[in-house]
């Protein structure tokens, strides 16, 4: 027993790495996130970035129309690997527009305001992950045109979707998850539209900022609804963006395909979809810090604390991964058995020992501080898990498809130079929207920075 | 009532808990109940008594594995997190958590109780290969067994030690000089082993004691699925035990009202999380339809035990989800504790419903067997619980974010 008489000094308390670097200010801050678009001269770096993006862009638009005119048939899928590319990539995408949520909904439920200052491009990734991954059932769909049928809307022609199949169910999965997103995104982004309105300098950058803003006034009635709008969508942010992974799992989980049958999968996917989105929040942070000089606001404990995530997310995955293998075995099962033979020792085994490095093995790095204090090999850690997850949809997808049931329906998947032209064109939509975003709106969210300010803490007694 | 123990004068007249002596008799006699209804059991219907009394055992086992590992894995959350909203129930958490001397002496009698318990331990049983047929041999489950218990409760012990010494301000033997850190270092890296540790030894642990008992049955999802159980009926314990000290009086007010709301809002996050769980498994395995898979939900819906399984729905998920939604109810320390105790007795009659369809195809209501053991745990960990809380102060005192903690500064 211990007497509490021995208590001998009330230890201080902890002192915290800062989630905004000291001698900032309201005015301070506003300037800083608002020159960036309005004022200060748009940055060399950006315009190099931009050139190469744009590239990008050209290239998908050309594959894209190449594959318009001659039909799906240029890329690799055939029976039995007809999912190729294009689900692999919609999966990858996807996932990475769960960082984006996770940080604006979830971790402004559990009060973690040091996401302020990452949260708004957080979302804009999203929004626009979840574009380039719609990109690709759409085209999967060969005629994207008819991409309507999808709905179950009042048809003349009795075409009706077969609400049987998980496809279906993502369809309405994702485009919920979009549209919250979306809603999300801009009700965050009012009252900044309203300071650039104040702040530019010419009149019709004025105007088209003014009638995003819809009038705010900034008075304490419309901070109200706007504090409660924003709780809201939060909370209805938060099971959305789990419910988008679970049901791209259910595509898998709910056939009877070895290596795709595992229960586990919803939670496994949820937990990979944060890994890669963390890690696409990195390799944007880092560079977006340095490019409009912002490491006043995105400090080394933001990117700490996504390294964190990133570790805590890829545990996550490599339990999911261990276990997957150890019920292999216990079920006994002998086609899951040749599964998982298959993959570690068949014709994609490379595919599959790189997806363990880059996914389990080189990410424990992020247990030692030095490296998650350590600004390049955060990045470079972070394509390694960008890559490593990649590969895990294509293990996942193409190892348990190119082996049918029966010998005689075996086959083998290659990605032709079209289906590269297409993933990496995506990649190019994705950085264009994304640099986009940093010219024409605020990049940090200015009044909820403002919130993590000394200044703001002043309690009311 | 915010901002009460901001000065160290009022955290230093923080004492032990101090309980009526009555309350121990009270334990002590539940205790000599518990073993009374098991005796009363066994000497009224012997037919079948020794494997009724096994299978209560490993059900009464396999929940104060989750009541007491779900004070450890709360404790080491709080400090992997860093988190500082949990601080002032910590205390409550470590207590939990040393009730699991308990399970020291219990899983050794486990050991006994496995060839009663399990169609694998039978010598006729053989699996479909040589290697799971060596898993499953008597010496490596034993092994197993003791091992993972063991090392929770070492983990459980390091944690309450470390505690402990900062209380007496002797932490700062332990933490390096500040900087950058977090007070940290030990206690979080020793934390976030312990995460690791935990999920595959609790994994293996539910399925080797729970997800066995149909040698040929698995699902990925089995450990997650008992995390889940573990995770909500870890918070659902510590509201109970924070609010039945504060009505007793035992302790002075130090959490605030948004101390507990926030544990009510965990709660109410974990039972959503419980039941995305519960449903992602049995969904897949219902649509998949696979006749090896679906047999061990088919078992545990017909003959009534779909009711159960209702019942299970409605405890764990429906209830308290409703409930916490509103904001009046998560102020309210008497819906609180109900929602709390429901949840509790959702978890045990969860186990229940995954232990007993294998020894009984109908429907079957507790008998005095299964609250018999159920008593004698309870009153053991209720000793331990007790025990702790009556040597050591009920606030982690020497916490440099108790304050922050009680007065809701982290807000």
């Amino acid at each position: 027993m211990e007497p509490v008489a021995q208590i001998e000094t009330l230890p201080e308390p902890p002192q915290e790495s800062p989630v905004i670097a000291p001698g900032q200010t309201f005015a301070s801050v506003t300037a800083k996130i608002s020159n960036a678009v309005l004022v200060d001269p748009t940055p060399l770096s950006w315009f190099a970035a931009f050139a190469v993006a744009a590239l990008l862009l050209a290239m998908f638009m050309g594959a894209v129309t190449y594959l318009l005119l001659r039909g799906v048939g240029i890329w690799g899928i055939n029976v039995p690997v007809a999912w190729g590319f294009a689900i692999i990539n919609f999966v990858w995408w996807i996932g990475i527009g769960h960082a984006g949520t996770l940080i604006s909904a979830i971790l402004h439920l559990f009060h973690q305001s040091w996401r302020n200052a990452i949260n708004r491009f957080a979302e804009a990734m999203t929004l626009f992950a979840v574009a380039c991954a719609g990109m690709f059932p759409l085209l999967h769909m060969g005629r994207p045109w008819l991409f309507y049928w999808m709905f179950p809307y009042p048809s003349t022609m009795q075409v009706w979707p077969q609400f049987r199949s998980p496809l279906v169910w993502d369809v309405f999965a994702v485009s919920t998850y979009a549209t919250v997103s979306l809603l999300f995104w801009f009700v965050g982004l009012i009252p900044d539209l309203a300071t650039y309105r104040d702040r530019a300098q010419r009149t019709w950058v004025k105007r088209l900022y003014g009638v995003l803003a819809m009038g705010w006034r900034g008075s304490a009635r419309h901070w109200k609804r706007y504090e409660s709008a924003y709780l809201l969508l939060a909370g209805l942010a938060t099971p959305l963006v789990l419910s988008v992974h679970t049901v791209v799992s259910f595509d898998f989980a709910v056939a009877n395909m070895p290596g795709w049958h595992t229960t586990i999968f919803p939670p496994y996917f949820v937990a990979g979809a944060i890994y890669s989105g963390f890690a696409m929040v990195l390799v944007l942070a880092i560079p977006i810090r340095a490019m409009y000089n912002m490491h006043a606001l995105i400090t080394p404990r933001h990117l700490e604390n996504c390294a964190k995530v990133m570790l805590a997310t890829g545990l996550v995955v490599a339990y999911g991964y261990l276990f997957e293998g150890f019920a292999g075995w216990y079920g006994g099962n002998q086609y899951e058995i040749y599964m998982i033979h298959n993959r570690l020792v068949g014709s994609y085994a490379p595919f599959y020992w790189s997806l363990l490095t880059c996914n389990l093995l080189i990410p424990q790095l992020l247990w030692l501080r030095k490296i998650r204090k350590n600004v390049l090999a955060l990045f470079l850690i972070s394509i390694v898990v960008l890559v490593g997850m990649w590969l895990e949809r294509f293990v996942i997808i193409v190892t348990s498809l190119h082996r049918d049931f029966l010998p005689s329906s075996w086959g083998h998947y290659t990605a032709t130079r079209w289906d590269w032209a297409v993933f990496i064109g995506t990649l190019g939509l994705f950085f264009t929207l994304m640099l986009l975003f940093l010219r024409a709106l605020p990049m940090i969210s200015i009044a909820e920075v403002k919130m993590l300010l000394p200044a703001a803490k002043v309690e009311a007694e | 009532m915010n901002h009460a123990i901001t000065t160290d004068t009022n955290i230093r007249t923080i004492g032990p808990a101090v309980f009526p002596p009555r309350l121990l008799t009270l334990v002590w006699s539940m205790i000599l109940l518990g073993i009374t209804l098991v005796a009363i059991r066994g000497a009224t219907r012997p037919a079948g008594f020794e494997r009724a009394f096994w299978f209560a055992f490993l059900l009464n086992f396999f929940f104060f594995t989750v009541v007491t590992l779900g004070g450890v894995f709360l404790t080491a959350l709080e400090y992997t997190t860093n988190a500082t909203w949990s601080v002032v129930f910590r205390r409550l958490a470590e207590a939990v958590g040393s009730s699991m001397a308990v399970l020291v002496p219990a899983v050794l009698l486990f050991l006994v109780g496995i060839p009663h318990i399990y169609p694998w331990a039978q010598a006729d049983y053989h699996f479909a290969t040589a290697s799971k047929q060596f898993y499953f041999s008597r010496n490596f489950v034993s092994l197993r067994a003791v091992s993972f218990v063991l090392i929770w409760f070492a983990f459980g012990r390091w944690f309450i030690r470390i505690s402990l010494r900062q209380d007496r301000g002797l932490v700062k033997s332990l933490v390096p000089p500040t900087g950058f850190g977090k007070l940290p270092t030990v206690r979080g890296r020793s934390a976030a082993l312990f995460m690791v540790v935990f999920a595959y030894t609790f994994t293996l642990a539910s399925v080797d004691w729970l997800m066995s008992l149909e040698p040929r049955w698995e699902t990925t999802m089995f450990g997650v699925y008992t995390f889940s159980g573990l995770f909500q009926t870890g918070l659902a314990v510590l509201l109970c035990l924070a609010i039945l000290m504060r009505c007793a009086g035992a302790l002075p007010d130090i959490a605030g009202e948004h101390n507990y709301v926030d544990l009510a809002r965990m709660l109410h996050a974990f039972s959503i999380f419980m039941v995305y769980i519960g449903f992602a498994q049995y969904m897949l395995i219902w649509y998949a339809n696979y006749p090896e898979e679906s047999e061990y939900f088919h078992q545990r819906i017909v003959n009534g035990w779909g009711w159960l399984f209702v019942f299970l729905l409605f405890a764990k998920w429906v209830v308290p989800f409703v409930v916490l939604l509103n904001q009046k109810a998560r102020r309210h320390k008497g819906v609180l504790l109900s929602i709390a105790l429901l949840v509790i007795v959702g978890e045990w009659f969860d186990i229940y419903w995954l232990v007993m369809p294998s020894i009984d195809s109908r429907l079957v209501v507790p008998g005095l067997a299964e609250l018999g053991v159920f008593l004698v745990f309870f009153g053991a960990c209720g000793l331990c619980v007790i025990r702790f809380l009556q040597h050591h102060p009920f606030v982690p005192v020497g916490d440099p974010r108790l304050a922050q903690s009680a007065s809701g500064g982290y807000l």
